[in-house]
């Protein structure tokens, strides 16, 4: 079906298109040329004075897996304030903190987003987590597996293994759990927590392991370049939370020596301990330095005021996190000695000095980091916010009066420990394309989606411009997800089933004889049912897998 | 054509051990290496051709499926119930549950709703089956052997010393709080494992007694009515609890007494929690048969809600007590079932005579008890799938071993779901 979006303004980065009046034409799932006059459109959608750019990408959101779950688990009176019913296009369920994987999906499409990337699946819970992914409709999803806890990899580097091991066993792990790219959680801190240690910094050695936080990232940091994996080492780093932390992510983006690195909801690695309160925003210095960082990318993890739950694998400092909880109540797991996971649910306050000053920490980092093409829009959902809360967080952005009205609500001494008063930039739209499509795709390596040029996926959304860019962006006019109408004023018109994004490396087949001995030696899993083949993947409900190029030592 | 197949995953308790070695012909698969007893007989169900059936007489697939859809659809409160299935069997089902308004609730709904409970209320410290093969220097057993609820559990996760991370691992102390005809068993497939015994309807005030000994305060162990030895014991034990690097707190809900259920393993947490102020601990709860953490986790991702879910009202109603399977039968608020049972014919509780749809493997025995029955394939035996493990983390696919004509329960739910 040939479909046209007539004379739209057009945002799309990637060409370098900043609000041009264009027509845009789709045909079976793309982005095609103009057609030849003499063939028929089928449908016509007249967007005079509408805003139009490509899907949105949520570089960083917990939709799938074992911790998700258990957060829903976790808070059914959450859940009993937001019921969804079916209807006639869509599966119902239930929404707020941590929506059901249905809702999920059509709370994304309805905001335009048109991709979402789980960050934290582990290896032995990828079934679970595609088929959350699978369940999630009309969003494609991916996911980043979790290592730099595991026992093998320990091991491995404890003993002294050389780097093309790591390197081969991280390329085996990507493939056998069906994966976009790396994550890493507080390396060695979670393995670290397992033989009760309660902290461990950057230079600190593992209690058991010969090894250290930076001997981990130097490792994973080589492996996703030799491997030429499109996504840098996704890192949540030492330290979450703790006032000082600041430091450990200077000396973190130094560790990596120039590679390639993604610093994930950074704003809960920004803290200093400075003041009276001992707690103190270290947005400045950290934004100066990835100024100055070209390898450096990252995502804010914003945080909202309200209920949400914080789900992470990071079980030593969730651990030390859960008197805070509230409601009163923790889950943690350690998990089949190679990652673990912790769920505290919170309630953020606005009156709170602590939650206040994380509001502006969050948003110095966005208006200090200059380079929208490195910084993504995340609240590291739902652990800062449920991703519901964008649009609010769009407008944050976009209008500085709104900001220091939003501001002047809060903890008057966040205020003052807070330089957001004297920032006066203000996100324009162009730039927003860039933070939410073009920049999240090139980082991921989506060739086809986050623009709108010719062959693109036909991810196309279509927004009426309002002065209240929150109400802009909550309700676009239409969202068209692979050349199919999915959204028509906030309704959704259709649930497809999206595309499973992933790479898969080479390696060199004589790592899976030193993984066979340890799976063997300690593992209730034999080596060859961990995999997680094509067949049972596509066999979950996706529409098609989308393989993404390596290129080793780019 | 004869053909050996390894590290086969079997699908007949929540251990779901991937290890085993089955011979197969096509028509028939046998355990010939690391299968317990209910693998063997798990394995060997008889595949023999059995008809569906509409009220006890022999019908076409297509007529069974019809007037399944028919029940449903003129039904004001259908209950799906059983759902012993693999992933895609529950997914399939609450789509169907969703179409016609039922409840969903689990043959296991009562221990995984305690569980639930218990985690709604405080949350917990667990920990997973690998973990605790290598890392847990203490194991306490609270009211279950093991085996007799997952047969090779002490094999497969006690019997082997604990040996990840140098140096740091000492030899495995285990400690069983309960029966003593079960503690001999455990005796005998674990020589070095220590009997308290422990009546059922004693274990609350045991663990009562071992709070008050983990809180230094033996004073208030005197006023209850349990054995100086067995004081004696639990205080020795409170001290190996305090001193062991990573304990680990064993139960199986399903073996503990119904009406004390949440309340014991709340107790059992509560010491997790306060042994991580300044060592390592966790839980762990056994069972999780008949794809009891398949069907809660797939309920929990669609709907927000760990099963006992309602779609009545359209949106999901999560009620535990309410939408329980005996308590919508007994009320006779359900007035339609649907019960499925696919890894063994399980028959549904017995209750006042409502119209009974069964999914399950063929059993005569099964027909006779529904309107209407259709026979099914057994999950990693007569078709392929995907199984969650009793640790509710762990994955595994499931392999089908013999050529079978068999519909799977997916097939069929989806199949009544178009005429429903």
């Amino acid at each position: 079906m040939l479909i046209k979006l007539s004379n739209g303004t057009v945002m799309d980065p990637v060409h370098g298109i900043n609000g041009e009046a264009r027509d845009i034409y789709m045909d079976n799932g793309r982005v095609v040329r103009a057609p030849a006059p003499t063939r028929k459109i089928d449908r016509e959608y007249d967007i005079s004075g509408h805003v139009v750019m490509a899907g949105a990408i949520d570089i960083h959101t917990h939709i799938g897996g074992g911790k998700v779950n258990i957060a829903r688990m976790l808070l059914p009176e959450d859940h009993e304030r937001d019921p969804v019913a079916p209807t006639a296009h869509t599966r119902g369920g239930s929404g707020h903190a941590t929506p059901s994987t249905f809702v999920t999906g059509q709370r994304y499409a309805e905001m335009g987003f048109t991709a979402c990337f789980e960050p934290a699946m582990l290896p032995v819970n990828a079934r679970q987590a595609h088929m959350e992914m699978a369940d999630t409709p009309i969003v494609d999803a991916g996911a980043y597996v979790l290592m730099g806890n595991d026992d093998f990899l320990l091991q491995m580097m404890s003993t002294g293994a050389e780097q093309s091991l790591i390197t081969d066993y991280v390329a085996w792990t990507l493939r056998a759990t069906q994966a976009l790219g790396v994550k890493v959680v507080n390396p060695g801190g979670i393995s670290a927590f397992k033989f009760n240690q309660r902290r461990l910094d950057l230079d600190e050695q593992h209690p058991v392991y010969n090894v250290t936080p930076r001997g981990i990232l130097q490792a994973l940091t080589t492996a996703v370049h030799e491997l030429g994996l499109p996504h840098p080492l996704h890192v949540h780093g030492c330290n979450l939370g703790i006032p000082g932390n600041d430091l450990t992510t200077l000396d973190t983006i130094t560790a990596v020596d120039g590679l390639r690195m993604h610093l994930t909801h950074l704003q809960f690695h920004a803290y200093g301990k400075e003041g009276d309160r001992k707690f103190s925003s270290g947005a400045a210095r950290i934004a100066e330095r990835i100024n100055a960082s070209a390898n450096i990318s990252l995502d804010v993890g914003q945080i909202m005021f309200g209920q949400t739950v914080t789900a992470s694998g990071d079980t030593m400092l969730q651990h030390r996190g859960a008197k805070h909880a509230r409601p009163k109540k923790t889950v943690l797991m350690d998990i089949e000695c190679e990652a673990g996971c912790g769920v505290v649910p919170f309630l953020y306050r606005d009156k709170n000095f602590v939650n206040a000053l994380q509001w502006c920490i969050g948003l110095e980092l966005f208006l200090l980091i200059n380079d929208p093409w490195r910084i993504f829009l995340t609240t590291d959902h739902p652990n800062g916010a449920p991703f519901t809360s964008y649009p609010h967080l769009i407008r944050l952005l976009m209008d500085r009066e709104f900001r220091l009205e939003m501001l002047s609500g809060l903890h008057p001494a966040a205020r003052q420990h807070s330089i957001l008063t004297s920032l006066t930039r203000e996100y324009s739209l162009y730039e927003i394309a860039i933070m939410t499509r073009a920049a999240p795709a090139r980082s991921l390596g989506l060739h086809d989606r986050g623009h709108l040029g010719v062959g693109a996926a036909a991810d196309v959304v279509v927004y009426r411009p309002r002065k209240n860019q929150e109400e802009m962006f909550s309700r676009p006019r239409y969202v068209f997800k692979d050349g199919k109408l999915v959204v028509q004023d906030g309704r959704i018109m259709d649930s497809p089933s999206g595309v499973v994004h992933r790479v898969a490396p080479e390696f060199d087949a004589a790592i899976e004889l030193r993984l066979k001995r340890y799976f063997d030696k300690y593992h209730t899993v034999r080596l060859g049912n961990f995999r997680l083949g094509d067949d049972e993947l596509l066999s979950y409900g996706r529409k098609a897998i989308s393989t993404h190029a390596c290129r080793p030592g780019k | 054509m004869r053909s050996t197949v390894t590290d086969v995953t079997c699908s007949f308790c929540g251990l779901h051990c991937d290890d085993l070695t089955i011979q197969t012909d096509g028509a028939t698969a046998q355990v010939v290496e690391n299968g317990c007893a209910w693998a063997k007989t798990g394995f060997a169900q008889p595949a023999a051709p059995v008809s569906p059936c509409i009220g006890q007489r022999p019908c076409t697939l297509d007529q069974a499926v019809q007037r399944a859809g028919q029940i449903l659809k003129e039904s004001n409160q259908p209950l799906i119930a059983g759902l012993a299935t693999d992933a895609a069997g529950c997914r399939a089902a609450m789509a169907l549950a969703e179409k016609t308004g039922a409840a969903v609730d689990h043959m296991h709904g009562n221990a995984l709703s305690s569980g639930a409970l218990v985690l709604q209320r405080r949350g917990w410290i667990m920990t997973t089956l690998t973990e605790l093969r290598n890392r847990a220097d203490l194991v306490v057993l609270f009211g279950t052997d093991g085996n007799s609820v997952n047969p090779r559990f002490v094999e497969r996760c006690l019997r082997p010393a604990p040996a990840l991370g140098r140096g740091r691992t000492r030899p495995r102390q285990v400690v069983f709080i309960g029966a003593e005809s079960q503690g001999r068993s455990l005796k005998k497939a674990l020589p070095s494992a220590v009997t308290i015994p422990c009546r059922r309807a004693e274990l609350l005030d045991m663990l009562s007694a071992l709070r008050a000994e983990m809180n230094g305060r033996s004073d208030l162990t005197k006023s209850q009515r349990l054995p100086a030895r067995t004081l004696a014991a639990l205080k020795k034990l409170a001290g190996q609890l305090r001193a062991a690097q990573y304990a680990v707190c064993v139960w199986a809900t399903g073996q503990l007494l119904p009406e004390q259920a949440d309340i014991v393993i709340e107790t059992i947490c509560d010491l997790v929690t306060t042994l991580n102020e300044t060592t390592r601990a966790a839980g762990l709860a056994l069972g999780g048969s008949d794809g009891a953490l398949t069907a809660m986790n797939v309920c929990t991702w669609q709907t927000g809600y760990p099963l006992r879910v309602n779609f009545a009202g359209g949106a999901p109603d999560y009620n535990p007590s309410r939408n329980s399977t005996d308590s919508l039968l007994q009320r006779r608020e359900a007035d339609a079932l649907l019960w499925i049972s696919t890894f063994q014919p399980l028959p549904p509780p017995k209750s006042k005579p409502i119209p009974t749809i069964i999914l399950a493997p063929p059993s005569r025995r099964l027909a006779l008890l529904a309107d209407v029955y259709i026979p099914v394939a057994i999950p990693g035996v007569d078709s392929s799938g995907t199984i969650l493990r009793l640790d509710s983390v762990v994955g595994l696919p499931l392999r089908q071993l013999r050529t079978s004509n068999l519909p799977s329960a997916t097939d069929v739910l989806q199949r009544i779901m178009a005429r429903s």
